[in-house]
């Protein structure tokens, strides 16, 4: 209860210091299949194909009125992990008066997190995305099973990190939007394993050139839905 | 009455817990440069550093329970593993390179033989993780620490609440470690002015100078950088060093050059712990050198040095200088 008074003080205070009002916008990061929603661990039947884990980091995610330029990005960044759904939507206060027509946000961290040591938090070595073994962080991690893949139990997994040029493989988001109280953005996985054809290509764990192309395509798959 | 004793009673609590902190400043020799390291980001507290060495000696942080951080780096060998070529893992297995001190670490920009972490705060996460050391994960080191009444209390203690997570216990590792400063010996006595050098390792210190200083730099004697001295790749290991990490041909063969102090106590040397006696060292440089076709450059030794009998006998007697017998005896840094 105290708590809770203190909370609506500072940010009644925070607010009049401000003085102008905030809207909440809400942004939803839906993985679909070919268009179709998917559920983790079952079997995706028309591409004979299962995805397992879907896990990926989202950062300075923010609004913009350039479809080029700079945005108001927060620092904070955000693991989504497929498996928590509430992980898959970010709620951003933005001003009520803000003029934008663009929603921007990284794929990945950025390279100062990369070499900061132990963070908390979604960056907290335990999410499971941090490399051990070469410091570093995961930005995007898939895995899955696909009747095309000849690896040992037809497993995928493409864990994509890296931070040092020439093997950067953060990516730049930028999605033309109308602003409203909800944006919902699709990421179409199975466009993303057509891409990378499994047939072929069906591990890719670490800084490397394909790590890289294999971040731009994901980057390029973000949709918003109109 | 009684209630508002209680009540003011706690309010003493609350405010003296408030302001008091058990903070210790990072305390180091007056020569020595600034540590690199970021304490504001992570304040030494003695609670958080007795963690951090509790942690360091308890072989929960294995698998299996048998192998602790202390297995492969002993306080009695400067934190190396004296008498082992290679480092020893769980089930016997045997690692590629040779456990490397653990001292002044908070000068350290990068960690591992190759550099591939990049941050103390993160380099317990390897041999934690790694198959051939103590072949965990990170979230069940945690499980298990979460399950011990004993970490229960020491996370509560120095962190005001007991949940135990990646982050903390990785901060803890980093204080204890960070404490390990090794700054005592008779060069550094000299340093301060409070000893002198006799003639043959003032003999020695001018060798030494000219032939060795640039790499390793006074007074940490290592530039932190890499380099290649000239020795034959082992083909057992096939072990290509910081190009495995930058996957750049022009560093194959390159290591992290390594401090020169304690040497007396962290026998074997060489990445792969290939030479017994620092004589051998020596012995490498004027007759073992071998080129690979590569020109010899700041980072790359590919010409022999030419230094007599002698010669060696005097750099010999200037490296005992920087033994830090303190550092190794103190109880300090032991087991409790």
């Amino acid at each position: 209860m105290m708590k809770d008074c203190l909370v609506i003080l500072f940010s009644s205070i925070s607010l009049m210091i401000s003085a102008q009002s905030v809207r909440s916008v809400s942004i939803s990061i839906i993985p679909v299949y070919k268009g179709e929603l998917f559920d983790l661990n079952n079997e995706i039947e028309t591409y004979n194909t299962t995805i397992t884990k879907l896990k990926f980091y989202v950062s300075k995610i923010g609004f913009s009125n350039s479809l080029d330029g700079d945005w108001i990005g927060k620092g904070s960044c955000h693991l989504l992990d497929m498996e928590k759904p509430k992980s898959m939507k970010i709620v951003l206060q933005i001003p009520d008066t803000l003029q934008v027509n663009s929603l921007c946000f990284n794929l990945g961290v950025d390279s100062l997190i990369n070499v900061s040591g132990a963070m908390s938090g979604d960056l907290d070595p335990m999410q499971g995305m941090y490399w051990a073994w070469q410091s570093g962080y995961i930005n995007f991690k898939l895995e899955g099973k696909s009747d095309k893949c000849p690896a040992r139990k037809n497993k995928f997994q493409f864990h994509l990190g890296g931070f040092l040029a020439p093997y950067n493989t953060l990516q730049k988001v930028t999605l033309p939007i109308v602003i409203k109280d909800e944006i919902f953005v699709v990421l179409d996985i199975g466009e993303l394993i057509e891409a990378v054809d499994v047939s072929k290509t069906h591990e890719i764990m670490s800084p490397r050139s394909e790590a890289v192309s294999m971040a731009q395509k994901v980057a390029s798959l973000f949709k918003i839905v109109e | 009455m009684k209630k508002w004793m209680v009540i003011l009673f706690g309010l003493f609590l609350t405010v003296f817990g408030f302001f008091y902190t058990d903070i210790i400043e990072f305390e180091y020799p007056n020569h020595f440069p600034k540590p690199v390291y970021d304490f504001a980001k992570n304040k030494l507290t003695e609670k958080k550093v007795r963690l951090g060495r509790v942690l360091f000696y308890d072989p929960i942080l294995s698998l299996d329970g048998s192998i602790s951080c202390a297995s492969c780096h002993s306080p009695y060998n400067a934190f190396a593993h004296t008498d082992h070529d290679l480092s020893h893992g769980i089930d016997d297995k045997i690692g590629i390179r040779n456990a490397p001190p653990l001292f002044n670490l908070a000068w350290q920009n990068s960690f591992m033989w190759d550099g591939a972490i990049n941050h103390l705060d993160m380099q317990a996460l390897a041999p934690i993780t790694s198959p051939s050391e103590m072949g965990d994960s990170l979230l069940n080191v945690i499980m298990k620490l979460e399950s011990s009444e004993k970490y229960r209390t020491l996370f509560n203690e120095a962190y005001g609440d007991s949940t135990i997570t990646g982050q903390r216990l990785l901060l803890s590792l980093s204080q204890f470690q960070l404490t390990l400063v090794s700054g005592n010996s008779k060069y550094d006595k000299i340093k301060e002015g409070v000893d002198t050098f006799n003639i043959q390792e003032k003999l020695g210190y001018d060798l030494f100078v000219v032939n060795c200083s640039s790499c390793h730099t006074e007074p940490l004697f290592t530039s932190g950088n890499f380099a290649s001295n000239g020795l034959k790749l082992d083909s057992t290991l096939m072990d290509f060093g910081r190009g495995r990490v930058t996957r750049l041909k022009s560093d194959n063969l390159l290591f992290k050059i390594p401090s020169l102090r304690n040497l007396e106590y962290t026998n074997p040397y060489m990445h792969d712990g290939r030479f017994e006696k620092l004589r051998e060292v020596l012995n490498h440089y004027t007759d073992g050198v071998v080129n690979y076709g590569d020109a010899e450059s700041s980072v790359r030794i590919t010409k022999r040095f030419s230094l007599t009998s002698n010669e060696k006998s005097d750099i010999l007697a200037f490296l005992r200088t920087l033994n830090d017998q303190d550092f190794v005896f103190t109880k300090k840094h032991r087991e409790r």
